[in-house]
């Protein structure tokens, strides 16, 4: 267990240095440097000049991208070109409010989808699980953010019983940042969580037949505690692994989700760092992204291990 | 053409005996002495035909393809035309969706949009395969260090979120529409090859294939001619699932105005546009919306039919 860890984390590094290098070499490679942004149109070749050198813009890439991914280790992911503010400061005000909206999509998933999932799976081809496959299928053909405006639309402006704009951090108030966050959420979630109950029916269609399970309910024992504790757990497994995958597309789903309720977290900066070109931001934004996924994905393998005992990492790879 | 009833009444039986011709695999493909890869096509369509949702989604699919082609002779105006005494009008005779702050047909716009979609959808989806199946082939076919490298390399397109990966790329190439279409396909490499990989390992390992290497046929021509058309069916399902993932993403990225550009209709950028006017002018939003969701809905329908008609274990 600890070896797979160490080995994991190890196996973190290569893919860090590849995916920094890629990009830092390829933003590089625009036309229009962030000089071109700053001064617009016309400007005194002296003055970029001096801006270039102090930037560091007219050193060979390999020598910006290894000064760049130094400061990165040393917590120094550099300052915005535009409000001249450290990048890792910006990032870290900003980190609470994606993490606490992607916590909340993944919560809102898994209290949807294991329900949902399980009764289609135990009362097949009958009205429940008729109604949960369709709304399913529309769950996964709906974009996120066509289905944030309809509930904008709907509990915002219709009702009026949400915000539809803005923020109140969870410090100041905890009522008012749920609910916030409870469109969103929602927007953000409804994707995944169709995927995962389509998921979460078919694997427990399938455990249920299996013998153990009619062995639990031939002791007797209450058909809730069967489901419950006997065939539940283990149809969960493949749930897990793509429920850290969907880590990914939550993290990506929020820069869009953001934008379109205003909300002042990772994704909105990513896509004014975009628009701005401003490389530091741009590059922290990219770096915060594959972290969180990264992480995400470490965590659905400890996870793996707690659920299926059988599953022993580093060893039987054969 | 026969009739669907008549189709219905002799399946079972032709199913039966057509099956009988060789093993179903796992992926949906037919191997055997007396194989016959075109029967097993004709097997799947069939089973295809007697699934109402998939039928269903193709016909949802080929109507966008429809309008989409003929866009010119179904569209009532051009979708540049302004009629400016009829500015931020709701759904009526004459403007079915209404109009949009230019006076702009809404209805004549979501049917030029179909073309953006349609063509990002499908063109990215084919270009991410040609991409990503040589790599999975190979991976699987050499195995060893090539293998490994071709993994390890995909290991890293697949650090990034996907939606990430496209919003960076077509940033850095600038935002239109064929720059959508190549970050869309690079996104979509890493699961083509996977899917590739995955198949192409059971397959190489079949008799015929190995027979094949015995009697002197070169690597090249056992690639193409003995292994990759039997790879094809989860590659056609992913294909066809995959085009709706690349409709949503071109749309997600028009809405946040990285994609395609004005003055090209695209659904993901008028509903950018219009949401400013939803409060008074819900419909002219919600059109656009809907146009995505349904073809994405057609293509899901369709894509799920047509994976379990080439699931074996689902023979009825």
């Amino acid at each position: 267990m600890r070896e797979y860890l160490i080995k994991r984390l190890f196996l973190m590094i290569p893919t860090f240095i590849g995916i920094t290098l890629v990009v830092y070499s390829v933003l590089l490679m625009l036309p229009g440097d962030p000089v071109d942004v700053l001064l617009g149109q016309e400007y005194d070749e002296q003055i970029a000049a001096k801006l270039r050198a102090e930037w560091g813009l007219d050193d060979p890439i390999i020598v910006q991208y290894g000064k760049w991914l130094w400061h990165i280790v040393q917590g120094d992911w550099g300052r915005s070109m535009f409000s001249r503010k450290p990048v890792f400061d910006e990032i870290l005000a900003k980190l609470p409010l994606t993490l606490q909206l992607i916590a909340m999509a993944l919560f809102f998933e898994i209290i949807v989808s294991v329900p949902a999932g399980v009764i289609s799976a135990v009362k097949p081809y009958t009205w429940w699980d008729y109604g949960a496959s369709t709304l399913a299928l529309i769950g996964v053909s709906i974009p996120s953010f066509f289905l944030g405006i309809l509930l904008f639309l709907t509990f915002g402006l219709w009702l009026g019983w949400l915000p539809v704009q803005g923020y109140v951090p969870l410090s100041e108030s905890i009522s008012a940042n749920l609910r916030h966050l409870i469109l969103p959420t929602i927007a953000l979630g409804v994707a995944r969580t169709a995927i995962l109950t389509r998921l979460i029916r078919g694997s427990m269609l399938e455990v249920i037949r299996q013998e153990y399970v009619m062995t639990a309910r031939s002791k007797g024992l209450a058909e809730g505690i069967v489901i419950n504790k006997h065939a539940l757990k283990n149809a969960l497994i493949p749930a897990v692994t793509v429920l850290g995958l969907q880590v990914g597309f939550l993290v990506g789903g929020a820069i869009i989700i953001e934008k379109l309720f205003a909300l002042p977290g990772i994704g909105s900066y990513g896509i004014d760092a975009i628009t701005n070109r401003d490389y530091p931001q741009v590059l922290g934004f990219i770096l915060i992204s594959a972290l969180v996924f990264q992480f995400a994905n470490l965590c659905v393998d400890f996870v793996y291990c707690f659920l299926d005992p059988r599953i022993r990492y580093g060893k039987a790879e054969a | 053409m026969k009739s669907q009833e008549s189709w219905s009444a002799h399946s079972v039986a032709t199913v039966a005996l057509e099956e009988r011709q060789g093993d179903w695999r796992a992926d949906g493909t037919v191997v055997g002495r007396e194989q016959k890869p075109s029967g097993a096509w004709r097997v799947t369509f069939r089973r295809l035909r007697r699934s109402h949702t998939a039928m269903f989604g193709m016909g949802i699919a080929a109507l966008v393809f429809l309008v989409a082609i003929f866009a010119d002779v179904i569209a009532p105006y051009g979708y540049a035309d302004m009629h400016p005494e009829d500015m931020l009008q709701g759904p009526s005779w004459q403007y079915w969706f209404g109009t949009d702050q230019m006076g702009r047909d809404v209805l004549s716009r979501v049917i030029y949009g179909s073309r953006i979609s349609i063509y990002v959808g499908v063109v990215s989806t084919i270009f991410g395969a040609l991409m990503g199946i040589p790599l999975g082939i190979i991976a699987a076919y050499y195995g060893g260090v090539i293998d490994n490298f071709i993994m390890r390399l995909i290991d890293i397109w697949v650090a990034f979120p996907n939606f990430l990966l496209a919003l960076v790329i077509s940033v850095i190439l600038g935002p239109s529409v064929t720059n959508v279409v190549i970050a869309l396909a690079v996104v979509r490499v890493p699961t083509q090859a996977r899917v590739m990989r995955g198949t192409a390992l059971s397959i190489k390992e079949n008799e015929y294939v190995q027979a094949a290497r015995a009697v002197g046929v070169q690597d090249f021509r056992l690639l193409l001619r003995y292994i990759l058309p039997n790879c094809m069916a989860p590659i056609i399902v992913l294909g066809t699932l995959e085009v709706a993932t690349a409709i949503i993403v071109e749309a997600a990225l028009s809405f946040l105005g990285l994609g395609t550009q004005p003055p090209t209709p695209s659904w993901g950028w008028d509903l950018r546009a219009n949401v400013v006017f939803i409060e008074d002018n819900p419909w002219i939003a919600i059109f656009p919306g809907l146009a995505i969701f349904v073809t994405v809905l057609g293509f899901n329908l369709f894509g799920d039919g047509l994976r379990d008609a080439l699931d074996p274990r689902l023979k009825q």
